[in-house]
């Protein structure tokens, strides 16, 4: 009876089960057929003739036919580069190519490239923005990128790049990409001008007046709406002022050389004083008390709470925009540093930031090689490098009595990206510098930053130990340090701190610096 | 059905066996070939793939691609069971999941159970509908409200708090809540999407069992202990065994959105572990070597409660 019983459970599940498998395969069998004869006869003619018509003018004009190349990089705005539009055009004009860009929000850039690398399928430039990632470092050593170092020269543009730029981002000694051209040393700080004329106060020029500014910023209601409701500094949880201020502390940038060894900041004694300074702050509650916790700090100067914002100066443009929303009247000023007990310092970067990797999986040849570098090397023409970071005249903006307006046409927004084709581009010492008086104050300051900068001497080399482990060992110091801010650890909760980083890995890193340091500096 | 063959030889039986199949197979032809279809899905695009773990005893190199990728053994393993982090991963993930099962899972069943004693069927609908909603809102969505509801700086909560004299409480910063919201945010996003399934069962049950216990003078609660709760006890057991399976899923988005340098000792987990490492770090082989770790964890755990459900008299899963 059982096995009977057994037998028709059986035939039922066959039964159902064999349903449902006849329905998949019905709808698999529908898509299936619908795509072999609409798409699959289509497609194939349509290809065929799209294809040919363009080759065959090509083949009949005497110019060499355009390369066919993909570039992937980050895009900060909503709306991509129109692939109809002018500046697409010349750019594909310019550089003999015909160009395929993959935009990738910049928000998800990182995770987007691991990603892309880990398929192998790559496109034949592709934007890295830390060569130091232990994936981009295996990747290199196992020789899926192009050392370009020695082409260099070759090209009139790319010939101009800097040694010691270039020297930032090679790994192992050598050069495998096309660094992106940035300011050495761009932070600084912002504060809102309105307030401080309102309270009757200066710029800051140090570490002592800034602290007095923030004071009054929040005690002597620089809003005059007769509330407390203001905040000094703004501050978020992956801190944004951080470097700036470990630097005019007298800190060094990430990195120093210390009787002959690597030192990260963090065992200098700035980095105790920084620590102290914030404390202070949080205690007097000159800054966001929830800092810890918040994503975006400059929302808050944006929407005109807070004072003062230290990051990079580019940001001051924008939040005056955003402020005037809030407040007509609101201005920003800025401060390039501000002097401690060393002298005025400025925390120094690599001199770019990003650079374009040429993958040897989708560039096979030397010569496929040359016609993607020839794409840089062409858009760094003084004409190019200006349409890319400015847009056209006439388009993308209009020049009334010599100032520099920004078209309202969305249209004509879209066709440089809102602003996108700037990730572009690589050299940037052509630039005509356009826009209000803060660009221009923004310009100056970073060239007084560069003078006073003070840069990382290890950038250039690789530690084992902290491509395995750096993110974790970072995490340990930065969790430690805004405890120590917040009160929660005392000194001794922070040599703990300082002294697992160094049991986990940290001492191992040190190591592995000042040989490879060593290396090349006997 | 088969009495006869129990005495002859075991070759004959084995053959006859064999036969007897055969039979079956081909009388039954059109459907299995019916099922075809469902089995080559399957292990095309289910039991294939697979072969993607052996990453985690290699050193992927994405340039010398999968099959040239050097073999590093259990190297991967014995780092990450090294690691200072691991015992920290581990607690936090149990500590979490466990939550999860105690808290979160027997809600869903004890509003069914209510859902179902109401008795206007569109008041009913209605509750069911509004509770089920924040289902659909994203993790992002949900988190950002819980920061304007609990933050020190005009948070709605600690305002109201600091408005009655009291003093503010660093709801999203001490450690010692972060476990309170990661449960109570999952509890308030998930349950009324969990009774769905309890409800279905609950429409199943026999209502002449329930006149019958009227009859016999039972009361609501008898009847819910004695006709209800009994007939959806394997649905219970499943679905208990199910969640097993994913236990040390415990959930990458919001962890990693609840996440700040306060309370990470308390709320790093495996996944977010392997997001940092494996995604932002590009350490594939590692983290698959991690990732897979979690799943032997989650197939030990099903069988074992699969065992454990069996000895308890119910039919379990496999």
């Amino acid at each position: 009876m059982k096995a009977k019983k057994n037998g028709q459970a059986w035939r039922k599940l066959t039964a159902s089960a064999g349903t449902a498998a006849l329905i998949m395969g019905l709808l698999a069998g529908c898509s299936g057929n619908g795509g072999s004869n609409d798409g699959g006869n289509a497609d194939p003619e349509a290809s065929a003739n799209g294809g040919a018509s363009p080759a065959g003018q090509q083949t009949e004009a005497p110019k060499q036919e355009p390369y066919k190349m993909s570039i992937m990089l980050t895009s900060y705005n909503p709306e991509f580069m129109d692939p109809e539009g002018e500046i697409y055009k010349r750019l594909e004009e310019r550089t003999n190519t015909d160009l395929t860009l993959t935009w990738v929000p910049s928000t998800t850039y990182s995770d987007k490239l691991s990603a892309t690398v880990a398929s192998g399928e790559l496109p034949s430039a592709i934007l890295v923005l830390d060569q130091k990632l232990p994936y981009i470092v295996n990747s290199v050593r196992s020789g899926m990128f192009w050392e370009i170092g020695p082409y260099l020269k070759d090209y009139p543009n790319l010939g101009r790049m800097s040694d010691i730029a270039l020297n930032a981002i090679s790994i192992d000694g050598k050069v495998y990409g096309l660094y992106r051209e940035r300011d050495l040393a761009r932070d600084g700080l912002m504060l809102r001008k309105d307030w401080l004329d309102n309270l009757g106060l200066k710029e800051p020029a140090t570490i002592d007046e800034y602290y007095e500014v923030l004071k009054a910023f929040v005690q002597n209601d620089p809003d005059q709406n007769g509330k407390a409701d203001t905040t000094g500094l703004a501050e978020q949880q992956v801190a944004a002022g951080w470097r700036a201020m470990l630097a005019w502390h007298g800190g060094p940038a990430d990195w120093e050389l210390k009787d002959g060894k690597a030192s990260p900041a963090h065992l200098s004694p700035a980095y105790m004083d920084t620590m102290k300074f914030y404390k202070k702050l949080y205690d007097e509650k000159l800054i966001n008390l929830d800092f810890a916790v918040v994503k975006d700090g400059k929302q808050l100067i944006n929407g005109a709470t807070a004072g003062s914002w230290i990051a990079n100066l580019n940001d001051a443009q924008g939040i005056e925009e955003s402020v005037k929303k809030v407040v007509p009247t609101g201005a920003i000023t800025m401060v390039n540093a501000l002097e401690g007990p060393a002298d005025l310092r400025s925390p120094g970067g690599s001199g770019s930031y990003g650079l374009f990797m040429i993958p040897k999986t989708s560039v096979k040849t030397e010569e496929e090689l040359k016609a993607v570098l020839n794409f840089f090397d062409k858009v760094s023409d003084e004409d190019m490098q200006n349409m890319l970071i400015n847009g056209l005249e006439g388009r993308q903006f209009t020049l009334e009595n010599g100032q520099y307006v920004k078209t309202t046409d969305s249209k004509m927004l879209v066709e440089y990206g809102m602003g996108d084709s700037t990730q572009l581009a690589v050299l940037r010492d052509k630039i005509t510098t356009y826009g209000g008086p803060l660009v221009h104050m923004r310009n100056e300051m970073w060239q007084k930053n560069a003078e006073i900068a003070v840069s990382n001497p290890f950038q250039p080399f690789i530690s084992d130990t902290y491509s395995e482990r750096g993110s974790e060992l970072n995490k340990i110091i930065e969790d430690a340090r805004i405890k120590f801010i917040m009160g929660l650890i005392d000194e001794a909760g922070w040599n703990d701190a300082v002294a697992k980083w160094r049991k986990d890995g940290g001492d191992k890193i040190i190591e592995e610096y000042t040989q490879a340091y060593k290396a090349v500096n006997p | 059905m088969n009495e006869d063959l129990a005495i002859t030889r075991p070759s004959a039986i084995a053959g006859s066996h064999r036969k007897q199949m055969w039979r079956r197979l081909a009388r039954n032809r059109w459907l299995y070939l019916m099922l075809l279809p469902g089995i080559v899905y399957f292990i095309l695009f289910k039991y294939v793939p697979m072969y993607g773990v052996l990453l985690a005893f290699k050193n992927y190199q994405p340039f010398l691609g999968f099959l040239k990728s050097e073999w590093v053994g259990m190297e991967h393993f014995s780092r990450f069971f090294g690691d200072p982090l691991f015992w920290m991963l581990l607690k936090n993930t149990f500590i979490l999941a466990t939550y999860n099962i105690l808290f979160f899972f027997p809600l869903p069943i004890i509003v069914a159970l209510l859902l179902n004693e109401l008795r206007k069927e569109v008041y009913k609908r209605f509750i069911q509908t509004l509770i089920y909603i924040p289902h659909f809102m994203s993790w992002v969505v949900i988190v950002s409200i819980a920061y304007l509801f609990f933050t020190t700086e005009g948070g709605l909560v600690n305002e109201g708090i600091a408005a009655m004299g009291g003093e503010k409480i660093q709801f999203l910063l001490d450690p010692g809540w972060f476990r309170t919201f990661i449960t109570a945010e999952v509890i308030w996003k998930e349950t009324g999407w969990g009774t769905i399934i309890f409800l279905a069962a609950l429409a199943g049950v026999d209502t002449q069992l329930y006149e019958a216990a009227r009859m016999d003078g039972a009361n609501r609660f008898r009847q819910l202990w004695h006709i209800t709760l009994p007939a959806i006890r394997s649905t219970i057991i499943i679905l208990l065994i199910l969640r097993l399976g994913n236990f040390l899923d415990t959930g990458f988005e919001q962890i990693w959105l609840m996440l700040n340098s306060l309370n990470r000792e308390v709320g790093e987990v495996f996944d977010t572990y392997v997001y940092s490492t494996g995604i932002s770090q590009g350490q594939y082989s590692y983290s698959t070597a991690v990732g897979l770790f979690k799943s032997i964890v989650g197939l030990i755990l099903v069988f074992a409660a699969n065992q454990l459900a069996k000895r308890f008299g119910e039919e379990g899963i496999l």
